[in-house]
């Protein structure tokens, strides 16, 4: 566990960051096509080193869903540290009861941010956490669905995690049509 | 003391139903392994309703960025005792009339929370390896201070060739590129070590090291070989010790 600490808490970059053209149409078994992924590895403090070789922020997208929803995983370990899930506001949430009802809520409705210092309870000596099962509701400034809503939501995710956002200005994929 | 009515309606403050062009999306009180509830679509007529999670199980765990399969043939076998199917990765009920609605919505709910839980159980996040640096720190452990790094070879084009690693054995020189999979890297290498290569001369021994994780295109792995000898990285240990010993 201290090792997340320690990785969240040390600067980061991405690396590969070229731009829009990351994002990669993952093609299911059955031809799907249903959803876009970049994965970008991730440096500590400027020096890669093997160890860290499992650090990468990944980012699944789905264009076609209306609003479009999208999901930033920060991954460490072999284990998901960090998450940012922008969800249809109808999509509720229920916080595990071991911190709902203290300083976050029972549930929350449509987009919110799994952050390591909500979670960390969940880890044992051994293992991370399978699943973050805290979250909170995303700032408000984040809230309202707007053309440049995901560049938004990446910087702040970005700066929450202590890495260095993304030069390049990013944006999700257009909708893609089924019937190709 | 407490009425039901209290109870009813915080309960109810988690459901929700949403219309959409082609049907209601009906959010229940069934959970995913996230703590996300599971909602179901439901779509139909008068008489004939179908009721399906759209993929939801699947995209639950996809969408925390987890490496996904195939799933055909593990969701039909946990839904298929319940009456249900799988039909491009969505957990779908055959129709059912208005009076069977609400019992499918609960049973479709909870065969996508287990198909999705199935998934937490199958599948790992992918480690992306840096493969330079990996690379790099492999070739440190082998050959350690004898690695020169950056070394510049005179081609037969008269043009410097650049190599990321050169390792003096005797009167040979050992050249070792690594390759992603990528057409300027590949070019790149192929050009560099073929231009060394038309020399013609038995001081140097060139490989070109590419990361066997990844997908790579028969046709670029041929043209590299035709440049330099090509090495999947799991082999490198293997291949690097004969060097050592050369």
């Amino acid at each position: 566990m201290a090792g997340v600490d320690a990785f969240i808490a040390a600067p980061k970059t991405l690396l590969g960051v070229t731009g829009d053209g990351d994002w990669q149409r993952q093609e299911d078994t059955e031809g799907g096509g249903l959803e876009y992924r970049i994965v970008w590895p991730i440096s500590v403090t400027g020096v890669a080193r093997a160890t860290d070789a499992g650090a990468s922020l990944v980012i699944v997208g789905h264009p076609n869903d209306v609003p479009q929803t999208w999901h930033l995983n920060l991954l460490f370990g072999g284990a998901r540290v960090a998450g940012l899930d922008v969800e249809h506001d109808d999509r509720p949430h229920s916080n595990s009861l071991r911190r709902a009802g203290q300083d976050v809520p029972y549930k929350i409705k449509g987009s919110h941010a799994h952050l390591w210092d909500d979670n960390k309870h969940l880890a044992t000596l051994g293992a991370l956490p399978v699943h973050l099962h805290i979250a909170r509701l995303l700032p408000d400034s984040l809230a309202t669905n707007s053309s440049n809503r995901f560049s938004r939501t990446l910087y702040w995710f970005c700066e929450q995690q202590n890495i260095v956002p993304p030069s390049a200005t990013l944006t999700m994929p257009p909708r893609y049509s089924l019937l190709v | 003391m407490i009425d039901e009515a209290t109870i009813r309606a915080s309960l109810e403050e988690m459901q929700s139903y949403t219309r959409l062009e082609d049907g209601v999306r009906v959010t229940t009180h069934c959970m995913y392994p996230t703590n996300s509830l599971v909602q179901v679509m439901v779509r139909g007529g008068k008489e004939e309703f179908h009721i399906a999670d759209d993929g939801g199980a699947l995209r639950e765990a996809s969408s925390v960025g987890l490496e996904i399969g195939p799933v055909k043939h593990a969701f039909t076998s946990l839904v298929k005792k319940q009456g249900l199917q799988v039909s491009n990765n969505a957990i779908i009920a055959p129709a059912v009339p208005i009076e069977g609605v609400g019992a499918t919505i609960v049973i479709v709910a909870n065969a996508s929370k287990e198909a999705c839980q199935w998934c937490f159980d199958h599948f790992r996040y992918r480690r992306p390896r840096k493969f330079k640096e990996v690379l790099a720190e492999l070739i440190d452990q082998q050959f350690g201070d004898q690695a020169k790094k950056g070394v510049q070879v005179l081609g037969a084009s008269n043009k410097q060739q650049v190599f990321e690693f050169a390792i003096p054995r005797d009167d040979r020189l050992v050249l070792i590129d690594s390759v992603m999979p990528d057409p300027n890297s590949v070019n790149s290498r192929i050009v560099a070590n073929l231009d060394v290569r038309n020399l013609k001369s038995a001081r140097y021994e060139q490989y070109i090291v590419y990361d066997d994780q990844e997908k790579w295109k028969a046709g670029d792995l041929q043209l590299l070989r035709m440049a330099a000898d090509i090495v999947p990285f799991s082999s490198a240990r293997t291949v690097f010790r004969g060097i050592g010993a050369g």
